[in-house]
């Protein structure tokens, strides 16, 4: 499992319909909208894979995200031992 | 994009790799070839060949190299003094060493964070060519020219050096 | 349990995120109290980091930069963003200024020397020794058995208390401090020329400059955010030029268009012949000239055709048989100089540190007032200083023998009478005569100085010849307020006080640009330790001074006193209180009220001393000469103290790297600079080393009249064959018993920059 933080950048008429949008999105969590159009994310997601395609989906798909940066990302080490045994 | 997430997941699975010292042939044939005789250990001026450890599984016995405490300073007497080739023997110019390449950590390197630092880029042995400074501030490493000492590695004022000599034997 | 660390990543991730933004508490409470994690608690630990304003503790350029204190103790260094200075770059010295600060050998407690031993001691006991003993020398021998031996790096604050303790009160002008060995030169080339000390223009000239002279300067290594800025310049502008002279080619040459690498002591005649070019060439300014300048040979006024006959010895062949340079590349920088609309000339201790060095200061002025390079955007004959507070407080403080607080001296009986009624002590208190100057002042303690007091400063391993004066540094009582120890001076020392380090006290600094910046004390002083401003203080008073010291209760109060004395000066600060400094990023005097914004230019419009009845229409006039002109001196070369020779056929010059700064008492207590730069060595060209079949790493003897060395030799294509370089830091290789203690006539300023040596293979 890896954790990671993000912040969407975004145009900022829009960033409200983007917080409801990334909302409805599975292992992601928004966590306010700050100095006008930065949306802090949440992103909980099973493989660095699945993070990329996460973070891809968002700067792609969603209009008006000028783009998304990673401000953190770790591995949930412990989490990894228990689906290994 | 996120293409720092694979860099990361990459450092984590290449760490504690060891060096060989200059000269050491691929790999899988140096295990064959070195006797463990400790000649090119005992013959290094600076101690910079150690005694790997139980920790390096099929290596332990065999020299190597930790760059972060005393890297290579490439005075070239070791190869020759190797009884089984497992050092190339014919191997005397430091500008022809291959014992890995530096790569540059840009997340920690201080340049890139607005810290200017010039360590390995006045260290380097190769002077000029092996680490250059773009724009008089960031270092980069011109892999046809590095020999990977691990000078560089040594002085690297990170607490966990920016600046890790990738062996060449790992892959 | 995995629960847990995973709930403490997520919170985590979310205060990286916060962090970047720049924003406080974004935290999801539920994601913290399922983590079990208090919200406050977890504010605390990530972001209860409190930043102050402050300047960097090494070099002079006066970087802004921020202290983090955490918990009340150092947390982490950035960069100042809102700094104009460094726009929040720094160097990697000053990024980890905070781990200086947390050093494992801090000084913690005072300590006596009993029976040959320090041994620790109360803070009573060691003031009242220092306090009896001195009162003993100075009743016994009189008060000029005692000097006081400063510091470039003290605040102005603590170099006001010492001199006004010193030259106001024990009634001696025995008060030196190091920047002696660094910018008297340049104190004596810019008062001689122009009336006044420290440059004309500021850091903002640089962006607007097109040719960068470079003289006796490694600015990559010394001055690593100048050189940015100067990168920044070129890189942005790539017709500006940049023209170096130096014995060595520095990392700074990376950026150099031209560089005359001249044989170390002989460039005088290279800035004679560059001033003969610019007249041969048509490239002066006639009416700034004849507006502005007057002429002299250094006794008497002459005319312009005196010095133009003066000049004519002063060929380019005639100065490049002189330097061993080429007398095209010695037209060319002329040519350059002359053509380019502007103009900014450097120099550092490569002009500085010789015995010429007034001179040599002096030459590089009359290129800019020939040419009328001064006093306008992008052009300066500009000073780069060492010390972060050198300007501050030693030059405009007077913490020199023969100076007195805001540009004045003691030979002057109006000066005298000023501060003495600032001091609130007769004026016959200060003595009309200089005191003794550092190497004078070295040579004579033990002798006829009996005792001495050393503040931030490590002369037991900066000073000249050093074998010569570690003797009278143990013989007489020596007195040392430092921050570490051990150090080479406080293990020579009867008594060692421990001072407050950066960050734990308050006080200004002023750097290379006149700029004056406000430092906040972030922490309480480790162990026991005090401000050097009120040991002083606690000195005096000690010493029976009670009454004029007793109003030092902070150090706002010592600034309010100082800038009472800077009213109505060339270097007024009257406009920079406490108040207006702690908001600021520093203010450039003169700024005589405090709606005054700072001065980029000074003699010309802006400058509000400019007086413009006087200069009727004149560009510039210069109102610290009796006249307003500048002087043009002519000059004769003269080469170094001690030339080479067969028996020492090699030129022995030293200086700065990077990652350490000055004796490494605090750049050698961070582990991750030491790594940076582990082991003394000398740069040796490669035709020298092949000559003595050397290689890079072979200990090499480095010997010199006054002591040898060993050291590594690391051969390398910098230093001009038969000149070896010598980075002067360690405190196991003392570089400086090498050098020699001549001085210059004029500033007393050594000549670190030249002797004559041998090498030998070991």
């Amino acid at each position: 499992m890896i954790i990671a933080s993000m912040i969407v950048k975004t145009e900022t008429e829009k960033v409200n319909d983007i917080v409801l949008k990334l909302q409805k999105l599975p292992n992601v969590t928004t966590h306010g909208v700050h100095k006008e159009n930065n949306i802090i994310v949440l992103v909980e997601a099973e493989s660095d894979d699945k993070l990329k395609e996460i973070g891809r989906y968002i700067s792609s798909e969603f209009e008006g995200v000028y783009g998304t940066y990673p401000t953190f990302v770790s591995g949930d080490e412990e989490i990894g031992l228990d689906t290994a045994v | 994009m996120l293409k720092f997430i694979v860099d990361y997941i990459e450092s984590i699975s290449n760490e504690d790799i060891a060096l060989r010292p200059p000269g050491a042939v691929p790999e899988k044939e140096f295990l064959n070839k070195c006797i463990k005789c400790n000649k090119c250990l005992q013959i290094c001026p600076y101690d910079s060949i150690v005694t790997a450890g139980l920790e390096h599984g099929r290596s332990f016995g065999t020299p190597i190299v930790k760059a972060r405490e005393v890297p290579c300073y490439l005075c070239m007497l070791c190869p020759p003094v190797c009884p089984t080739g497992a050092l190339d023997n014919n191997l005397l110019k430091k500008e022809e060493v291959k014992m890995g390449v530096a790569v540059i950590n840009e997340q920690t390197c201080l340049p890139y964070n607005g810290i200017i630092c010039r360590a390995c880029f006045e260290n380097c042995p190769i002077f000029r060519k092996a680490i250059i400074l773009e724009d008089e501030m960031y270092p980069k490493v011109v892999e046809e020219h590095c020999v990977g000492c691990g000078i560089c590695e040594r002085v690297c004022p990170v607490e966990s050096s920016a600046i890790i000599v990738k062996s060449n034997h790992h892959v | 349990m995995s629960l847990s660390r995973r709930d403490f990543l997520r919170a985590s991730a979310l205060a990286a995120a916060a962090t970047t933004l720049g924003i406080g508490s974004v935290f999801n409470n539920k994601v913290l109290a399922k983590a079990g994690i208090d919200k406050e608690q977890f504010i605390q630990d990530s972001r209860g980091v409190k930043w102050h304003k402050s300047v960097c503790r090494l070099c002079g350029v006066g970087c802004g930069v921020m202290l983090g204190v955490k918990d009340g103790k150092p947390f982490g260094i950035r960069g100042d963003k809102e700094n104009t200075i460094n726009e929040g770059l720094l160097c990697v010295k000053g990024f980890y200024l905070n781990k200086m600060i947390s050093a494992k050998n801090r000084l913690l407690y005072p300590m006596i020397r009993k029976n040959g031993k320090l041994t620790r001691a109360t803070w009573d006991e060691a003031l009242d020794l220092v306090a009896t003993k001195f009162s003993e020398i100075r009743d016994t021998h009189g008060s000029d058995a005692l000097a006081f031996y400063g510091s470039g790096q003290a605040e102005t604050e603590e170099t006001y208390v010492a001199n006004k303790l010193f030259k106001g009160h024990i009634g001696t002008n025995n008060v030196e401090g190091n920047p002696r060995l660094c910018m008297a030169s340049a104190v004596g080339g810019y008062i001689s020329t122009f009336g006044a000390d420290e440059p004309v223009g500021t850091y903002d000239d640089i962006e607007k400059c097109d040719m960068f002279l470079l003289i006796g300067s490694n600015t990559a290594e010394a001055h690593p955010v100048l050189y940015d800025r100067l990168v920044k310049r070129k890189k942005r502008n790539p017709n500006v030029k940049v023209v170096i002279i130096d014995p060595r080619k520095t990392p700074t040459n990376k950026i150099a268009d031209l560089h005359l690498q001249v044989i170390p002591g002989y460039d005088l005649a290279i800035v004679n012949a560059i001033a003969k070019l610019l007249i041969d060439n048509g490239h002066t300014d006639e009416q700034f000239i004849k507006d502005s300048v007057n002429f002299s040979d250094g006794k008497n006024p002459i005319t312009y055709d005196d010095y133009k006959k003066f000049l004519k010895k002063y060929t380019p062949e005639y100065a490049a048989e002189q330097c061993g340079v080429s007398p095209e590349d010695i037209k060319k920088a002329a040519k350059l100089f002359g053509e380019v609309p502007r103009v900014m000339t450097m120099w550092c201790m490569g002009v500085n540190q010789r015995v010429a060095g007034v001179f040599l200061n002096n030459l590089i002025h009359n290129l800019h007032l020939l040419t009328g390079k001064i006093g306008k955007d992008g052009c300066d004959s500009f000073s780069l200083t060492g010390q972060p507070n050198a300007c501050g407080g030693v030059r405009e403080g007077g913490g020199l023998s023969h100076l007195l607080p805001g540009h004045r001296v003691v030979a002057n009986a109006q000066h005298r009478k000023e501060i003495a009624e600032l001091w609130n002590v007769s004026p016959d208190k200060i003595q009309p005569k200089p005191g003794k100057h550092t190497v004078a002042m070295f040579d004579a303690l033990g002798k006829d100085i009996k005792g001495m007091y050393v503040l931030c400063t490590n002369p037991a391993q900066s000073l000249p010849n050093l074998s010569k004066y570690l003797k009278g540094m143990e013989d007489a009582f020596l007195v040392v307020a430092e921050s570490f120890h051990p150090t080479e001076t406080t293990q020579l020392a009867d008594v060692i006080l421990p001072a407050a380090f950066w960050g734990e006290k308050e006080g200004v600094y002023g750097c290379t640009e006149r700029r004056s910046q406000h430092m906040a004390q972030a922490l309480q002083p480790m162990g026991e330790a005090r401000w050097d401003g009120f040991i002083l203080a606690d000195l005096a008073k000690r010493m029976g001074y009670k009454e004029n010291f007793e109003h030092f209760t902070s150090a706002e109060a010592i600034w309010s006193e100082y800038i009472k004395s800077t009213k109505g000066k060339d270097m007024d600060l009257t406009g920079a209180p406490y108040s207006r400094l702690k908001e600021v990023r520093g203010l450039r005097w003169p700024v005589p009220s405090v709606d005054h914004p700072g001065t980029t230019h000074r003699f010309t419009k802006g400058d509000p001393y400019f007086p413009e009845d006087k200069a009727a229409g004149r560009r510039m006039y210069f109102y610290t000469k009796p006249d307003g002109r500048a002087v043009i001196y002519a000059r004769p070369d003269k080469g170094p103290e001690e030339k080479t020779s067969k028996e020492y056929p090699i030129a022995l010059t030293t200086g700065r790297i990077l990652e350490q700064w000055h004796t490494m008492t605090m750049t050698g207590q961070v582990p991750e600079l030491v790594r940076a730069a582990p082991e003394p060595y000398v740069e040796i060209n490669p035709d020298d080393a092949k000559d003595l079949g050397l290689s890079t790493r072979d200990k090499v003897r480095m010997v010199t009249k006054r002591g040898s060395l060993i050291v590594e030799a690391k051969v390398i294509d910098r230093p001009r064959k038969g000149t070896i370089f010598v980075p002067w830091h360690w405190p196991e290789s003392l570089t400086n018993i090498l050098t020699i203690d001549a001085v210059d006539p004029g500033s007393k300023e050594p000549e670190y920059k030249v002797a004559a040596c041998r090498l030998e293979k070991v």
